[in-house]
């Protein structure tokens, strides 16, 4: 049937087109450099594989430092984005359209800021407040790319959960506090998980802050320009593998929760 | 006063953590940024800052942001459809299928940089090598300033299309099916039918797709520093540069408001077209 | 195959099944919490000063500027140890960031108090950032005890400079870098020339080259920023042109000869910076004028035959063959403390043991004279046509808004060479840069610089 061979010939399609960069990774990886770089038409197939590429990377250079620095704003990052983003969402949740939707645009509008714009003023805040180059420093600056998605998450969860259910747990008894520990939280459990690790996924990423606010002591994305721009491009690619394996993991294994609902923050239900 | 004023209240205030923040961070920051760059280094108001933006090609800067932007929103707009359609149907393969258009998301922005710099070289690279064996000789991919861009929104579109699919398959799924069948019954085609019944539906999604990667498109980054360098420049690339060589900072802060200001001009069109919501 | 219609389950389109299940979820989002946390009690622990045990312990900051990964290494496994060893209670964190990043960060500690003992090595031009905007210690007091008596002449010329230019001393030398053409021997022993001695043959051969082979020969460093407009520099003072004002006769010969000679620009030369080198190795270009001395080593570490490469100072200019000095310069930001230690490490970096080894390992020139010693054999051709090409050394005088005409140079190169403007509109862009540089003198200084700046006040510095 025709509709069948149209659906095969696209999924092939965007099979290859998704999957071709990252065999290239592969590739510079794990092909000798005499194959890669320094090669002006570089095969496109695995010739003598070799570990030696990594070896090299991570015995020379340092890459523990970047790595932990990046895991631990990257939670950092998470915990900011839930903990400001539960109640903002919640709030927006229960908010009729015509106050939530101000608010909404509001938040929209502070994921547009160019970084630059950002930076530079609050690099000399930071200067002042010994912030500069720290990890809490630039978790902090991080979390306004990730807390309108955070907040866009956690409004849409909270409003697909009806208000007589508070109601209900009033009327039964219950004090505010352990309606939100006993009812609201475990409900929302899930849309709570996909923004932490949505926002820890997109604080791993993140680079524009990241190389303004802390040159000096670098997080992973940082360290693997700096290999780029010294002219080191296998170390670079060695670095860039082993930094994607946890978002890959993650990124499969939450696809459940990456639904198109709760990236448009539940605006259109 | 409406009866539900009263309610309301308590809801704004937890709201109002988040308001603060973003207040302090975001908002302090960004008008602290644009009024310096109104201010000359002897500290009296001043256009100064522009009008040297002017000799510094801004205009090629801004027109570059814009086509980029345009440019990849479309390509992503595109694939985005083509997977959508795909995922709504049932196949064999189709988890692995879905898991592979999602996975680019997971990649690092300058991860995917550094694999289409290897990809697109001015000379060889795995694209001329391809090109090769099917007998061409190779395209200096950056030889001019549409070639350039092009790489970048291939480039840019790569990673950010799953995006793209995820909202855009939430609203294909939301389409009833009846529609479908009653345009079959009045003789429409696969195509008509994706026309009336399909788009119309889907304008709500498209819409907050475009604005919500639209403005993450004004201000990609990385992805143009390290592909393309600063020739030729938009506009993030453009205050870069200045920010990192001018002895003041004041010129890039100016470059930066233009940018502030064309971001806010794309938004606005945005919601007038689409409608509100 | 069947392909069913649609799937009336709204919340699959994962075909049915559901990706894990939620305590999955929970169990991973609570081990990266876990991990995180780990990590940031690592890192916290890691970075605080540790008490130490014995009287004065210290922790030196070294920042150096973009060091290859062959330096880097060479310092952390070789130099900095042997320091060390020299001096136990003194411990060296070596610090790496571009030479703009250095001056932020540096100004920052300072208006932060947050100096402590740093020792920095930075761009002998960029430096002038930091001394016009006062963050420099003055070193005049510890001259005696820092710098060795035997530094290389156009070092000594630099030093004397600086007393009579700045009335003391701010920084001092630390290795000096001259550019040299390479060039690929294999390539030119075929077609029978040998390496271009002036500008006008260079021309001829690239299109010789060219014509014969099809293959455009010359690398440029036309990335754009401090690489491109430091290339531009040397050129225009080849040229007899004062490469800050842009329009004199010197000027306007230069960039329309890189016009014509761009013909023959190899693509890639709009990445071209200071990091290029593999290109003269795969064949993408034959002739590389100009690049750094330091790759000359790096080559040889990575295997390559440096036998079919070739270097020499390179062609000579119209009005003269000077070289361009780069290299980097010691110094010690204001607010440091710890002095003691900081002059150790400075003394033993400029001391000839560790010079030498800078020669010999690095293919670096050193500023000490007496490293210059026992060089072995290989090595001795590389210095020979370094110490050549230091014969006509200049300094671009590091005036406070030096990287202000970098920019306007950038620009200058964009529209002449990258964007290929009309040849007859070559001096009018000129002047256009001329008085953008004008203008920006008058607004963010006042008219005496600015005048002073017209009437070419402001000229490279001969050795």
């Amino acid at each position: 049937m025709k509709k069948n061979t149209l659906l095969w010939v696209g999924v092939v399609v965007m099979t290859a087109y998704f999957l071709i960069p990252l065999y290239v990774l592969l590739l510079i990886a794990f092909n000798p450099a005499k194959f890669t770089i320094e090669a002006l038409y570089p095969p496109p197939i695995l010739k003598q594989p070799t570990l030696n590429n990594f070896i090299l990377a991570l015995t020379q250079y340092n890459f523990i430092s970047p790595f932990l620095r990046s895991a631990s704003v990257a939670t950092l990052v998470g915990l900011f984005s839930v903990a400001l983003g539960i109640p903002a969402g919640y709030g927006l949740g229960r908010l009729p359209s015509s106050l939530a939707y101000p608010l909404l645009v509001l938040v929209l509008i502070t994921n547009m800021m160019p970084g630059i714009v950002v930076a530079v003023p609050i690099s000399t805040e930071f200067i002042r407040l010994h912030l500069f180059n720290s990890v809490l420093g630039l978790s902090l600056i991080q979390t306004l790319v990730t807390l309108p998605l955070a907040i866009f998450i956690m409004q849409g969860t909270f409003s697909s959960i009806p208000r007589e259910v508070e109601y209900q747990a009033r009327l039964d008894g219950g004090r505010f506090r352990s309606i939100i520990t006993r009812i609201l939280i475990p409900v929302a459990l899930p849309g709570i998980i996909a923004a932490f690790l949505i926002s820890w996924m997109f604080s791993w990423d993140e680079f524009t802050y990241a190389v303004i606010l802390s040159p000096v002591k670098p997080t992973l994305p940082v360290e693997i320009y700096y290999s780029i721009t010294r002219g080191n491009l296998l170390t670079g690619v060695a670095f860039s593998l082993i930094f994607t394996i946890p978002v890959i993991i993650l990124t499969v294994a939450l696809q459940r929760y990456l639904k198109g609902e709760y990236l448009s923050g539940g605006v259109v239900r | 006063m409406k009866p539900t004023d009263r309610r309301d209240i308590p809801y704004l205030f937890f709201v109002l953590p988040a308001i603060i923040y973003v207040g302090y961070f975001a908002f302090y920051p960004s008008f602290s940024g644009v009024y310096r760059s109104f201010l000359s280094p002897h500290g009296g108001f001043t256009l100064n800052n522009y009008s040297e933006l002017l000799y510094y090609n801004l205009g090629a800067a801004i027109l570059n942001t814009v086509i980029v932007s345009f440019g990849a929103l479309i390509i992503q707009l595109l694939l985005g459809l083509v997977v959508a359609s795909i995922l709504v149907w049932e196949f064999r393969g189709k988890r692995v299928f879905s898991t592979i258009t999602i996975i680019p998301m997971g990649i690092a922005t300058v991860v995917a940089a550094i694999a289409y710099t290897f990809i697109f070289e001015p000379r060889g690279g795995y694209a001329n090598t391809f090109i090769h064996t099917l007998g061409f000789s190779g395209i200096n991919w950056y030889s001019s300033t549409p070639l350039s861009l092009l790489v970048v929104m291939v480039a840019d579109s790569w990673k950010n299309t799953p995006i793209f699919t995820l909202i855009l398959l939430a609203g294909l799924s939301a389409i009833p099916r009846d529609l479908y069948h009653a345009a079959a019954l009045d003789g429409a085609g696969v195509f008509k039918r994706f026309v009336h019944v399909t788009l119309p539906n889907m304008r709500k999604f498209i819409a907050i797709a475009l604005i919500i990667r639209g403005v993450q498109e004004f201000n990609i980054f990385a992805l143009p520093l390290i592909l393309i360098g600063e020739h030729p420049p938009l506009l993030t690339t453009f205050v870069y540069d200045l920010y990192s060589t001018s002895p003041t900072v004041y010129i890039s802060l100016a470059a930066a408001t233009i940018l502030l200001a064309l971001m806010t001009i794309f938004i606005a069109l945005n919601i007038a077209v689409g409608g509100r919501r | 195959m069947p392909t069913t219609f649609y799937n009336k389950k709204k919340s699959t389109f994962w075909g049915g099944s559901k990706g894990i299940a939620k305590t999955t979820a929970i169990v991973i989002a609570v081990a990266i919490i876990v991990i995180g946390a780990v990590a940031g009690v690592g890192i916290y622990l890691s970075t605080r000063p540790k008490p130490s045990p014995t009287v004065s312990a210290v922790t030196v900051n070294l920042y150096d500027d973009t060091l290859a990964p062959s330096e880097i290494s060479f310092f952390k496994t070789t130099l900095i140890p042997e320091f060390e060893q020299e001096y136990p209670n003194i411990t060296v964190n070596l610090v790496v960031e571009s030479a703009s990043n250095m001056v932020q960060t540096i100004e920052a500690l300072i208006q932060g108090n947050d100096v402590g003992p740093s020792l920095i090595i930075l761009d002998n031009l960029v430096i002038g950032e930091l001394l016009f905007g006062n963050y420099l210690t003055n070193l005049t007091p510890y001259s005696t005890s820092i710098l060795p008596s035997t530094l290389i002449s156009s070092m000594q010329s630099l030093v004397s400079y600086e007393q009579k230019a700045f009335g003391g001393i701010y920084f001092v030398p630390f290795r000096g870098n001259i550019p040299l053409v390479w060039y690929n021997k294999t390539v030119f022993n075929e077609l029978g020339i040998s390496p271009p001695s002036n500008w006008a043959q260079l021309l001829q051969d690239s299109q010789m080259i060219y014509q014969k082979t099809g293959v455009k020969p010359v690398m440029f460093q036309g990335h754009g920023g401090a690489s491109t407009y430091t290339e531009l520099y040397q050129w225009m003072v080849q040229a007899g042109g004062n490469p800050f004002l842009f329009n004199d006769t010197g000027d306007v010969m230069a960039m329309q000869y890189l016009y014509n000679l761009s013909a023959y620009f190899a693509p890639n030369y709009i990445h071209g910076y200071w990091g290029n080198y593999k290109g003269l190795i795969n064949g993408e270009y034959y002739i590389l004028d100009y690049q750094w001395p330091y790759i000359y080593s790096t080559m040889a570490s990575e295997g390559v035959n440096v036998s079919r490469i070739g270097f020499y100072p390179g062609p000579a200019g119209p009005s003269n063959s000077g070289h361009l000095v780069g290299g980097d310069v010691l110094a010690i930001p204001r607010g440091a403390t710890d002095m003691p230690a900081l002059l150790h490490l400075a003394n033993f970096l400029l001391s000839t043991e560790a010079q030498h080894q800078l020669i010999t390992v690095l293919g670096e020139p050193a500023v000490n004279a007496n490293a210059y010693a026992n060089l072995p054999a290989n090595l001795s051709e590389l210095y020979t046509a370094e110490e050549d090409a230091f014969q006509t050394a200049f300094f671009r005088e590091p005036v406070p808004w030096i990287t202000e005409w970098g920019t306007i140079a950038d620009q200058v190169f964009t529209q002449i060479i990258v964007n290929h403007a009309p040849y007859s509109q070559i001096p009018a862009i000129l002047s256009q840069a001329n008085q953008q540089m004008y203008n920006y003198l008058l607004s963010n200084y006042n008219s005496t610089v600015a005048q002073q700046y017209e009437e070419g006040y402001y000229t490279p510095l001969y050795g």
